[in-house]
């Protein structure tokens, strides 16, 4: 068969960095988690490693779809290929640093605890869907499946209920302090935005298969969605 | 028979030799004055030269002779015409597979022409033939002659051989006066006949020829040398057409095992450029180069350099697939290496098969090696024409637009082939298309020039990325994106 050698080996080049993007991303906010979790710092310069690492691969993805676009032009699902490459490298770079701010809380507030003992098991239920999330996302990426894909973009509900369950807790009878809400509110909402990047990567891949994007709105609340 | 070899050496003369040149304007004049001469005329002229002027009696040769006056013209021009109609891409192709002048002519470009040329020749018979003037003149008065200079097949049933085939037709039909019974009549039909017959057996063979020649397998010299690509550094170079500078003062430098593009308007000399690199330019009559071109630091203009050996080792594809139509396409692979006149000792079979899976081609013609090239897609015959370039080992490769007289399937499948085979040759492609330029070249020159009629310069090279991303010539930028002209 008549093929473009030479672009789908720099495709699957992009393909096989963002895949590792994905793994490290996993480690960053199983890491990040952790320094919340089991109040430690130990994690915190990983994370920082980390999320320099996946920032400068999210770089040399765009940098190669630059090129790639300006040397091959990809039309067609090679186009969407390399777009959905681009945004998808985007969002990992996002969530690196999404793992990184939650380690910096970590770290600021230790030795003492981030997160009130009342709500270890909202923040606890949120680092596991972030990290299922990401290995998920991980698939997506390396087997381009849409079924997957659309899985990825529905499972970001489960963070989304999550993330209002807290602001319930926090709305009601919160005894903690005001340094302390602002810092769950902020680790909520990093959970919540690093999940958020994850369905979009969903979207990404459910794009570049199936050449359709979703019509706008997504149905998010705006109020979540004013910063990421 | 006289006239047939003078007259195809005269037109191989006028074509492929007398460009310009005074002999040449002077014979091809005497052709035409000799192509308006009336029979009659021919035949008073040896009546007065040969007879008269020298006392020899009335012959058979003489009346040849003046038969062969007749005839040169004719087959002087016709073979001049044929001549003229063989592409000069396949001369081009020849000289570039490094084959020298002469077994080019010999072997591409009469074969090309021969179906041409023997219409010519029965063409000039048939002149002949249709004249009687000077045979009654000359001949007429002896019919049983002892030389017959017309017959060119022994096999002819010519009843009485010692005759001509018109004189004869004309002695049965008096014979038969008056009776289409009569069995002279007969006769003078089946000399006719004979005659007609006479054509189309030389056509016939003028076909055979033209079939593929080659069945088995054939020994070549066992080649030890193994293909290596060199670098080459173009300094100040400066390109001439007779007077007319076409491309002006470019250095570069073309890195070995890589693609090196050339993109630029139509016109700016890339084309021209290429060509001096393996010294094709000079191939021109009065085109000619300043500068230097070193292939590996040695100079391919130094005078001890013949320009066969430069085209042997920088071999070239054209833009036109121009694979030789005689040729099948064994042959046409091993070309190269035959017209260099190379002895074959080991089985040429590795060869082809070698070039042609080199050139992604093998798998479709392996089973069709002995039909003609010609009848390939034009795709196809491209590849089967870069087959025939690497099958002489070059150490360079040099392209014309190769992809442009292609569809774009065909010319991925080449882009494909260009970016394997740069891991073994120094590639350097002209392109009109830039995107194709940068899908395949590592490095990207730009020639532009500054209006017609002025010379073209390289504005810039770089790599192709650079080139393509952020390049630093304005005029570069310009063209790559479109605002040009
Ligand atoms: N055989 C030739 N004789 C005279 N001038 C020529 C010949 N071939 C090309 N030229 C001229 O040289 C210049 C460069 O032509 P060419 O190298 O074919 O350009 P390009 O390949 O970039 O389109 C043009 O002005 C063209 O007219
Ligand atoms: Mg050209």
């Amino acid at each position: 068969m008549v093929q473009r050698s030479e672009f789908l080996v720099q495709i699957a080049d992009v393909r096989s960095t963002l895949v590792r993007m994905t793994g490290l991303t996993r480690d960053a906010i199983s890491d990040a988690s952790a320094a919340l979790l089991t109040v430690s710092i130990d994690p915190v310069p990983r994370v920082r490693d980390l999320r320099t690492e996946i920032s400068a691969l999210a770089a040399a993805v765009e940098h190669d779809v630059y090129v790639v676009l300006a040397m091959q032009q990809p039309v067609a699902s090679d186009l969407r290929t390399v777009l959905a490459a681009l945004r998808s490298a985007a969002n990992l770079h996002r969530m690196g640093v999404l793992s990184s701010h939650l380690a910096t809380i970590a770290e600021r507030r230790y030795p003492a605890p981030a997160v009130p003992a009342e709500l270890l098991s909202v923040i606890t239920d949120m680092a596991d869907v972030a990290e299922r999330l990401i290995l998920k996302a991980g698939s997506v990426v390396a087997r381009l499946d849409a079924t997957l894909a659309a899985e990825l973009v529905a499972d970001d509900d489960a963070m989304d209920a999550l993330h209002r369950k807290l602001f319930l807790i926090l709305l009601n009878n919160w005894s903690h302090g005001v340094a302390a809400a602002i810092d769950t509110t902020l680790i909520s909402r990093y959970y919540e935005r690093f999940a958020d990047h994850a369905a979009s990567i969903g979207e990404e891949v459910r794009y570049l298969v199936s050449g359709e994007r979703p019509p706008l709105d997504s149905g998010d609340d705006p109020w979540f969605d004013t910063v990421s | 028979m006289i006239a047939v070899p003078i007259g195809i050496l005269t037109a191989v003369y006028l074509v492929e030799y007398g460009q310009g040149k005074r002999l040449a304007r002077a014979i091809s004049f005497f052709v035409d004055l000799m192509m308006g001469v009336p029979s009659i005329v021919a035949g008073l002229f040896i009546y007065a030269f040969w007879l008269l002027a020298l006392g020899f009696q009335f012959s058979g040769f003489a009346g040849a002779l003046a038969l062969v006056i007749l005839m040169l013209p004719v087959v002087v021009r016709n073979s001049e015409e044929m001549l003229k109609l063989v592409p000069s891409e396949l001369r081009e192709a020849s000289y570039a597979l490094g084959v020298p002048k002469w077994r080019t002519i010999t072997k591409v470009v009469l074969p090309t022409a021969f179906s041409g040329i023997v219409t010519g020749i029965v063409l000039g018979i048939a002149r002949a033939m249709g004249e009687t003037a000077p045979l009654l003149l000359l001949v007429g008065t002896n019919p049983k002659i002892n030389f017959d200079p017309f017959s060119l097949s022994l096999t002819d049933p010519n009843p009485n051989p010692m005759t001509t085939l018109p004189t004869y037709i004309f002695e049965q039909l008096t014979t038969a006066a008056g009776s289409t019974t009569a069995p002279a009549f007969y006769r003078a039909w089946a000399a006719a006949l004979v005659l007609t017959d006479h054509h189309h057996h030389v056509v016939e063979r003028a076909g055979a020829v033209r079939r593929p020649v080659h069945q088995g397998p054939r020994l070549a010299t066992r080649r030890t040398r193994i293909a290596m690509a060199k670098s080459i550094d173009v300094s100040d170079l400066n390109v001439y057409y007779g007077k007319f500078l076409a491309v002006e003062g470019v250095s570069m430098t073309v890195e070995p095992r890589s693609v090196t593009a050339f993109i630029g308007p139509s016109g700016c000399g890339k084309s021209t450029f290429l060509r001096t690199l393996n010294r094709m330019h000079e191939v021109i009559p009065g085109a000619r180069v300043e500068g230097k071109v070193l292939l590996d630091g040695e100079d391919i203009y130094h005078s001890s350099v013949d320009p066969v050996n430069v085209r042997r080792t920088i071999g070239m594809v054209f833009q036109r697939p121009n694979p030789f139509p005689t040729m099948s396409i064994y042959d046409n692979v091993v070309a190269g290496l035959k017209l260099q006149g190379r002895q074959p000792k080991k089985k040429l079979d590795e060869i082809v098969e070698k070039a042609l899976k080199g050139a992604n081609l093998w798998n479709e013609v392996s089973d069709r090696l002995s039909k003609p090239g010609a009848g390939l897609s034009g795709g196809q015959q491209q590849r089967l024409c870069i087959a025939r370039a690497i099958a002489v080992e070059p150490q360079v490769l040099l392209m014309d637009e190769p992809c442009s007289a292609l569809d774009p399937i065909s010319t991925l499948a080449i882009e494909d082939l260009i970016s394997e085979l740069k891991e073994r040759y120094t590639i350097v492609i002209v392109t009109h298309n830039m995107q194709q330029a940068a899908r395949v070249s590592d490095r990207t020159a730009f020639f532009n020039l500054a209006a017609v009629g002025k010379p073209g310069k390289l504005i810039e090279m770089a790599d192709t990325q650079k080139i393509f991303t952020n390049p630093s010539q304005k005029g570069t930028e310009d063209y790559i994106t479109g605002r040009f002209g």
